[in-house]
């Protein structure tokens, strides 16, 4: 039934997107179509857990586990921490392995391993986050850098200076300006660099609301950040994390979050607060209102959500639970929703599903 | 892989034991006066071990000689119950659970006197280098000596370590090298200043570079590598000041000093492995302690420390920062028992023990610099006739926590009661049946309690108890006249240990973890030891020393989704034998030390199982003589079969490694 219900929800924006198209040129016409999911287990090093790549077929209905080692036969190693799909590859970054992985998005088979270093080549740094633009793949870096990965010769071709522990970024429409959200560490002392790509010089912006960004986003040239604030010293209670704002002077919280992600004018995003029961919304940039996007029953403890760029489908992945908490040694899970948030489908994940990507394709239909 | 072990122990068992029943020698023993000795000492720890109400198993510093024990990781091996957590290599931490119970709960006992890290609660164990142990001893549970610290007997198990007091002037002077740039000297020097008094200084020093190969499989490959990171400098000196006026009179002071700066490798990774981890540790004590007789009946032995530990931690790849953690711990310790003895049966003791204990660290925010005064008080009470032997004894534990800032964690008391007995079951055989109880507690390390990001002052105490049977059988034994100084002797103890409100880690959110008591854990075991001396004939003796551990060590939390499942890290199956050939050329040891497949998490997630290894060593050995100069030289060989194997998951152990000592002695 579900299945149903999915096949025809990607039939429709199948057959909707060509049929934008008022051309009854019986020419083949490319389009790109949504394929599937993948989901980056970040697994679990202290407990001998290695990061794995699920990867999960819409039409199949079909998870695959380990996909990436099955394909290669090697491992992504410990905590593969984001993923991108850009150009035909698939970028995935292991944070304790200083690494990047690149494959062909579709047969997943791996292409280049990049090493992520300093300028001068004599250390490590760790690759955390990725942006793709202007032909490039941007890797944000605890090195206080943020790479630029050439995606024709597939090698770092570029270096700009950012701030300490740096986590999510966000290009402007022009695509000239970087931002990276630095979230440095526990010190409720972060920032946000702003990159100009041009002359590649960093213009630092703090404000007392920036305390531990880790997520940015530009939207019709509006900076808003997810920020996970600061810990209390003795109860630990968190406080102040949430969906924020820049303007020109500080910054305005827009919603209480711990996760968010944007997708056509609105942020999907949850709140998990400890010993809270989550809370799962939707806020409408366009009206400035939150919405309850679900009430969570399916979702145990979240690890991240997702949006179908094309089919506006929303995923959010959680970890199993022992005891009632989080277990970082065991499987976790999916679960499929659309737009209005109707549950599709679950499938499993690996251990720590902390990141969501989609999977595309380009098909040549031909119009009737 | 389990059975295999099993068999393969059995097998050599068979063999060696057939081996030395079927050899008969034709001339009479006369052994020279040092292996007399030698054998007395020995002969004696064993025969504390077979009479011991609570399971006690030793090795002493000749067996360490004889059975090729090659370092502290090896010796704990060849101890039924461990199991060793070790990162690998010289430098590697290495700590020990007994029974299932947790590294936490095994105190160390050092010369007499409890050894403590109140930040982590665990003492790790390869800062002890066995050239200056005279003897190694597990207890569980309690011990038959009444007459002691409340301190030493408030752990489920302890590891007791004696260092070397000779009784005449003496010199040692040591060099050991070995694989990875292994650089060891060791001198050592007693002078008796007068009848009463003697003073002994000893000095180490070790230099490990330790980048040994490694190989780790990587999905359908397998990398090799080799660790980096990891050369270790530590140097350890000791001063000891004793008097004596009689054995029941005597007080000695003991300075100690322990610097040892490393590098840290890290987890072994299949791609880029650079670390740059680094620790720097250093531990200064002082410690006076003596007994004295007071009257008839009455004995006082007293102890003081003051303790005195830095650890500074460096991590330049941090965060792109570098990372500079900095902490010292201190301690004050005093400590009175008094032995009153009531009859030649009865005999009672009451020991009091306070001590004072807190950290500060370089970054505020880690720690509201946390403290604890405890007091101690224990109440034993022993009655021994010739073939039966009960002691019972009362522990009351009360721990005062406090801290500069923030919230401290609530105090603690506890009685804590426990009771061994041992009967001899024939008058006129060493056979023996033991039977023990304890109910013991830890009180949280303050790790757990207070530190940033993961404690929580609101822990309870993880409470432990443990019921133990067993029998012991030695026996001297001679087939012929030339066989005269045979011994066996054998241990078998099945045991149950129980940890209620376990203190386990869990997600606060991804970031944050804290602690809570909600584990409990149910440890069904066996432990089997096996010790045989045959003379083959005057100048040969094939020795063989063996001990199996067979442990279900459970999660028992109800509701837990890994409910009865093994503990991560804890192996099923354990064991080691040793066999050694003594001749008048060169005495030849062949020992093996194996162990079952273990998960390194407790849901036992597919593919992750660590699997079985069984580490082979070779030991060659040669004494000299020379006027009042001896001289041995030891040739080692370990892991002879090159077995890669990790025992903490990407912590990978060196492989084949050899390691040649000169040892020069008066």
């Amino acid at each position: 039934m579900k299945k149903v219900i999915l096949s025809a929800l990607l039939a429709t924006t199948f057959f909707g997107f060509t049929s934008c198209s008022d051309n009854e040129d019986p020419i083949p016409e490319p389009s790109i179509v949504s394929t599937g999911v993948f989901v980056l287990n970040e697994g679990n090093s202290y407990s001998g857990i290695n990061g794995s790549l699920t990867s999960y077929d819409y039409v199949g209905n079909t998870a695959t586990q380990n996909a990436y080692k099955a394909v290669n036969g090697t491992e992504l190693g410990g905590t593969p921490n984001d993923a991108i799909v850009y150009g035909n590859k698939l970028y995935i970054c292991s944070s304790d392995e200083s690494m990047v992985f690149v494959a062909n998005n579709l047969s997943l088979k791996e292409e280049k391993r990049i090493e992520t270093r300093n300028a001068a080549g004599d250390t490590k740094v760790m690759p955390r986050e990725f942006l793709a633009a202007n032909g490039k793949v941007y890797v944000s870096t605890y090195g206080n850098e943020v790479l630029a990965i050439d995606t024709l010769s597939l090698s770092v071709t570029g270096r700009y200076a950012c701030g300490a522990n740096a986590e999510g970024m966000a290009i402007s429409a022009d695509g000239k300006t970087l931002y990276v959200a630095n979230s440095d560490g526990y010190t409720a002392q972060g920032s946000i660099s702003a990159i100009n790509l041009t002359d590649g010089t960093t213009t630092t912006i703090s404000n007392s609301g920036i305390k531990n960004p880790t997520r940015i986003f530009v939207v019709n040239g509006q900076v808003y950040f997810l920020d996970m604030g600061s810990y209390d010293q003795i109860t630990w209670t968190q406080s102040g994390e949430g969906l924020y704002r820049l303007t020109d002077n500080g910054s305005v919280k827009l919603a209480e979050a711990s996760e968010v992600k944007y997708h056509a004018g609105k942020f999907y995003m949850y709140h998990a607060r400890y010993g809270e029961t989550a809370t799962y919304s939707v806020y409408d940039l366009s009206t400035g209102k939150e919405s309850t996007f679900i009430d969570g029953t399916d979702i145990a403890a979240p690890a991240t959500i997702g949006i179908d760029p094309i089919l506006g489908c929303v995923v959010i992945t959680s970890y199993s639970t022992a005891n009632g908490y989080a277990d970082y040694s065991a499987d976790g899970y999916a679960v499929v929703y659309d737009a209005a948030g109707v549950k599709q489908e679950q499938f499993k994940t690996g251990v720590g599903p902390t990141t969501i990507v989609f999977n595309s394709a380009k098909v040549t239909h031909i119009a009737n | 892989m389990k059975d295999y072990l099993i068999k393969k122990a059995l097998l050599l068992l068979v063999c060696s034991l057939s081996a030395m029943c079927g050899l008969r020698a034709q001339v009479p023993a006369r052994m020279k006066s040092d292996t007399l000795q030698a054998v007395t000492v020995t002969s004696t720890l064993r025969d504390r071990d077979m009479r011991s109400a609570a399971p006690r198993f030793s090795l002493s510093s000749i067996d360490f000689d004889t059975f090729g024990v090659t370092d502290i990781s090896d010796a704990l091996h060849r101890l039924p119950g461990i199991t060793l957590r070790d990162y690998g290599g010289a430098g590697g931490m290495k700590t020990v659970s007994v029974r299932g119970l947790g590294a936490s709960h095994t105190a160390v006992v050092y010369d007499g006197v409890a050894l403590s890290d109140c930040q982590s609660g665990q003492i790790d164990l390869s800062r002890y280098s066995l050239d200056n142990v005279a003897a190694l001893s597990l207890i569980v549970g309690d011990g038959d000596n009444i007459f002691q610290p409340a301190r030493n007997l408030a752990s489920a198990a302890a590891m007791v370590i004696e260092t070397p007091q000779p009784e005449k002037d003496a010199a040692t002077a040591l060099m050991r090298i070995g694989s990875w740039g292994y650089t060891n000297p060791f001198l050592s020097l007693t002078k008796h200043l007068g009848k009463k008094w003697a003073l002994t200084a000893m000095g180490e020093y070790l230099y490990v570079k330790n980048d040994y190969p490694f190989t780790l499989k990587n999905g359908r490959t397998t990398v090799t590598h080799n660790r980096q990171n990891n050369m270790m400098k530590s140097g350890h000196g000791e001063l000891n000041l004793s008097y004596s006026r009689n054995a029941e009179s005597t007080a000695s002071l003991k300075l100690y000093f322990y610097d040892n700066s490393r590098q840290l490798p890290g987890m072994a990774r299949y791609y880029v492995n650079e670390n740059m981890e680094h620790e720097h540790d250093c531990n200064i004590f002082v410690q006076l302690q003596g007994r004295e007789r007071l009257s008839k009946r009455f004995s006082l032995k007293y102890a003081g420390k003051f303790n005195y530990a830095m650890t500074d931690y460096k991590d330049p790849f941090y965060a792109g920062n570098i990372k500079d953690h900095q902490y010292w711990q201190r301690e004050w310790y005093a400590t009175a028992a008094l032995l009153y003895e009531v009859s030649r049966r009865v005999s009672l003791d009451y020991s009091a023990d306070y001590f004072y204990n807190n950290i500060t660290g370089s970054d505020q925010a880690d720690y509201g610099d946390p403290l604890r005064h405890s007091v101690l008080q224990a109440l034993s009470v022993r009655y021994a006739t010739g073939r039966f032997t009960a002691i019972g004894r009362l522990l009351h534990s009360l721990y005062i926590n406090k801290v500069e800032r923030g919230r401290a964690a609530e105090d603690i008391s506890h009685l804590s009661p426990s009771v061994s007995l041992s009967y001899q079951l024939l008058p006129r055989e060493r056979l023996f049946l033991r039977a023990s109880y304890k109910d013991i507690f830890r009180a949280p390390s303050f790790n757990e309690l207070y530190y940033f990001h993961y404690g929580s002052p609101t822990l309870n105490p993880e409470r432990t108890n443990q019921f133990n049977l067993g029998v012991t059988w030695g026996r001297d034994y001679a087939l012929s006249e030339a066989t005269r100084g045979s011994s066996f002797s054998l241990s078998l103890d099945v045991y149950i240990a129980n940890v209620k409100d376990k203190i386990v880690a869990v997600p606060y959110d991804m970031f944050v973890w804290s602690n809570i008591n909600m584990g409990k854990v149910r440890t069904i075991g066996m432990d089997v030891t096996a010790s045989v001396t045959q003379r083959l004939s005057e100048r040969h003796t094939l020795l063989f020393a063996g001990n199996y551990t067979l442990q279900k060590v459970r999660d028992r939390t109800p509701d837990s989704p890994s409910y009865d499942l093994q503990l991560p890290y804890t192996p099923e199956h354990s064991g080691s034998v040793a066999l050694t050939w003594e001749n008048p050329w060169v005495n030849l040891a062949v020992h093996d030390v194996m162990v079952s497949s273990r998960w390194p998490n407790i849901r036992h997630y597919k593919d992750t199982m660590l699997s079985g290894y069984n580490e082979m060593g070779v030991t060659l050995s040669r004494d000299f003589s020379w006027k009042k100069v001896r001289c041995s030289l030891r040739f080692d060989i370990k892991n002879l079969l090159n077995e890669q194997y990790s025992i903490v998951a990407f912590y990978p152990m060196p492989g084949r490694a050899w390691m040649v000592t000169v040892k020069i002695n008066t």
